[in-house]
């Protein structure tokens, strides 16, 4: 994966000074120590459990298997759980990239009296801790009558339901997001859409067709963060689905390790496995995650 | 708002209300309109309904007609001796607090390294921050399995003699309780020093100041409370097992953030303070830092928020004795056997909305200010 960048590490630099090797030195160590965990997992995870107990987590494996991948799978009902993720997590992205671009659309291209509030409730809102809120939510959900045309679970109502879940996130992530792209609509020249404006342009034509073109960097690295912080839940999905067969893949693990806690190799196997989206993603979309964060952090 | 002082030219052509037809107004009331509702009634009305029910008696299997007032009477048992749970928990979270802050200098320490144009710096910081992208829950799992495992894991292979049980074992690395004179001594130092802190850096607006004395007040009491209850407080040794591998993932992300600021520092200040023959420490104290406050007011922030929001790792795990925090706390007491009593868990999560909200406020009243002025 990382082979890529690692040979220069190794490279001396030619005109180096002594704190220059130090430095090396020291960031050389310090990142062995963060790969090991890593590392560790991966290679137990394709190692059976006798090999393990024999010669320890870092050793050299007698035989590499796919087994534990095959048996976390199965066992974990993880090709379940990836749908339960996914179908949360694709309409939850999409609703949280519209409503924060809206908001950040209206509150900052436009005067009113209470924008300023409004960007603050929603700043201050994902703040919040989601243990507060929960017991409320959950009381919402399971006593309001909801329509089975719009459920999931055709209950009755929202408990348990994953489009609850789709809900409390849409409602909670909005908070960040919409934080972040207003601040980076406040960058956009105003001429923009002043002269659609002149033009006769309506306001969701200015929307549509102008801001949220020039929004496309902010949202892609909005969307990358979001992503992985969606894809990583693990309170909601664990409070708000009750009934296992719904729960979303970060959940598995702890099933897993629940019913077979002597399986380490097992266990990270599930844990390499639930590991693959949010890398790869990482990989592939490094600048855009890594501009997510960074946004939210460098106002305007 | 058309009464709008005319100086500005940017502020006369911000787009006015009264100009638009009556299908744009409407159109930008729902595009506020819907998801201000959505994240009122699922995040604040919430919020204020656990306020109201942490003052109230409710089994929460019953219908809500059965919920009756009782003043502050949750409070007064969760705070007082009859309960044993939230004093630790607190504690917890102020070791949490703690500790995390200590991973955000390391996580600064870092990206400074890597901001000196180190060969394969690309590297280490994919390195550094590969653990952020997994799930906080993952996380616990892999360190579980990989290094704190009894007989196998790698810090067990690498510690001589019997396998040690890093995530079983609740006794305490230190605690308060035992030294009575070295835990007044230790809440004293703390009292003084967090109020004076407090209340000098953070400046003018005071909020920060004004919480700063507020924590350090807390934290005095966690220190001084178990001089008078027979509470135990202290760090036990599975939670500090958990704490090292929180900092694993906390510090890659601190160091991005602050990798983002440092590239925002002007590199011919730096140059002039070595001509001036500033060296490495002092540079950093006198061009760098002061440059980085607006990331150091995030980082803080998200800091302090991420060590009382705290859950997932310890819940994944299955909540050891010792582990308790008040995200565990309030989950638990609200969930699960014995859960039933919405108004005393309500009272737990109100602490915790306490303790985060003046964070909350301070990062607001940051962000928000230079726009009202």
């Amino acid at each position: 994966m990382s082979t890529s960048t690692a040979p220069s590490v190794y490279a001396p630099k030619v005109k180096s000074k002594l704190p220059r090797a130090v430095l090396q030195a020291f960031l050389i160590t310090m990142s062995i120590a963060w790969l090991v965990p890593l590392v560790g997992a991966v290679l137990s995870a394709f190692r059976n459990e006798q090999d393990i107990r024999d010669n320890g987590v870092i050793s050299m494996p007698s035989s590499l298997t796919f087994q534990n991948f095959r048996d976390a799978f199965e066992r974990g009902d993880m090709g379940h759980k990836f749908f339960n993720t996914f179908f949360i997590l694709v309409p939850s992205l999409l609703l949280i990239l519209l409503f924060s671009s809206l908001v950040g659309f209206a509150c900052t291209r436009f005067s009113g009296r209470f924008n300023v509030l409004f960007l603050v409730i929603f700043t201050a809102g994902n703040l919040m801790p989601q243990q507060v809120i929960f017991q409320p939510v959950f009381q919402m959900f399971k006593r309001m009558p909801w329509p089975d045309l719009l459920s999931d679970t055709n209950s009755g109502n929202l408990l348990n339901s994953k489009i609850g879940v789709i809900f409390i996130h849409v409602a909670f992530q909005t908070g960040f997001c919409t934080f972040v792209i207003s601040n980076y609509m406040k960058t956009l020249p105003k001429e923009l859409t002043e002269a659609a404006l002149v033009d006769g342009a309506s306001v969701s034509t200015q929307f549509w067709k102008i801001v949220l073109p020039l929004c496309r960097p902010a949202l892609a690295a909005l969307g990358t963060l979001e992503f992985t912080w969606l894809y990583n839940d693990f309170f909601w999905g664990s409070v708000m689905l009750l009934d296992g067969a719904e729960k979303p893949i970060t959940s598995s693990i702890a099933q897993l390790s629940g019913a077979f806690s002597t399986q380490d190799s097992l266990v990270a196997a599930a844990s390499v496995i639930i590991a693959i989206p949010t890398i790869t993603v990482y990989f592939l979309l490094q600048k855009q995650f890594i501009g997510g964060l960074t946004l939210g952090a460098n106002k305007g | 708002m058309t009464d709008v002082p005319a100086k500005p030219a940017t502020q006369v052509r911000k787009g006015r209300l009264q100009q638009l037809t009556f299908r744009d107004r409407v159109w930008l009331k729902f595009a506020i309109g819907i998801p201000l509702a959505v994240h009122l009634l699922l995040v604040w009305i919430p919020a204020i309904i656990t306020g109201l029910l942490s003052f109230m008696e409710w089994e929460n299997l019953k219908p809500i007609s059965t919920a009756k007032f009782v003043g502050f009477r949750n409070y007064w048992q969760i705070f007082t001796i009859f309960d044993n749970k939230l004093f630790p928990a607190l504690f917890n979270n102020l070791v949490l607090i703690v500790w995390l802050t200590l991973c955000s200098v390391i996580g600064m320490l870092f990206a400074y390294l890597l901001d000196k144009n180190v060969k394969g710096g690309r590297f280490y910081q994919s390195d550094f921050y590969m653990p952020v992208v997994l799930s906080i829950a993952v996380v616990g799992f892999i360190w579980k399995a990989v290094m704190f495992q009894t007989d196998r894991g790698l810090l067990n292979k690498l510690i001589p003699g019997k396998g040690i049980d890093f995530l079983g074992n609740s006794d305490f690395v230190f605690s308060f309780y035992d030294n009575k004179i070295l835990g007044f001594i230790a809440g004293a130092v703390v009292f003084i020093f967090g109020s004076m802190v407090g209340g000098r850096r953070f400046g003018p607006k005071g909020v920060l100041g004004a919480f700063g004395a507020a924590l350090a007040v807390a934290v005095g009491l966690a220190y001084l409370l178990p001089n008078f209850y027979d509470n135990k407080l202290g760090l036990s040794k599975n939670f500090f097992a958990l704490l090292v591998a929180m900092a694993w993932r906390h510090i890659g992300y601190v160091m991005v953030l602050y990798l983002a600021g440092l590239k925002g520092v002007d590199p011919s200040l730096r140059e002039a303070a070595s001509i001036d023959g500033a060296n490495e420490v002092s540079s950093f104290r006198h061009v760098v830092f002061p440059t980085l406050r607006p990331i150091n007011a995030v980082v803080a922030v998200i800091t302090v928020i991420e060590a009382l929001r705290a859950y997932d790792i310890i819940a994944a795990l299955g909540t050891q004795r010792g582990t308790e925090v008040m995200g565990t706390l309030v989950t638990g007491s609200l969930t699960g056997e014995g859960g039933g009593r919405a108004g005393l868990g309500s009272a737990y999560g109100m602490v915790l909305f306490v303790l985060c909200i003046g964070f909350i406020i301070y990062y607001v009243i940051n962000n928000f200010r230079e726009e009202n002025s």
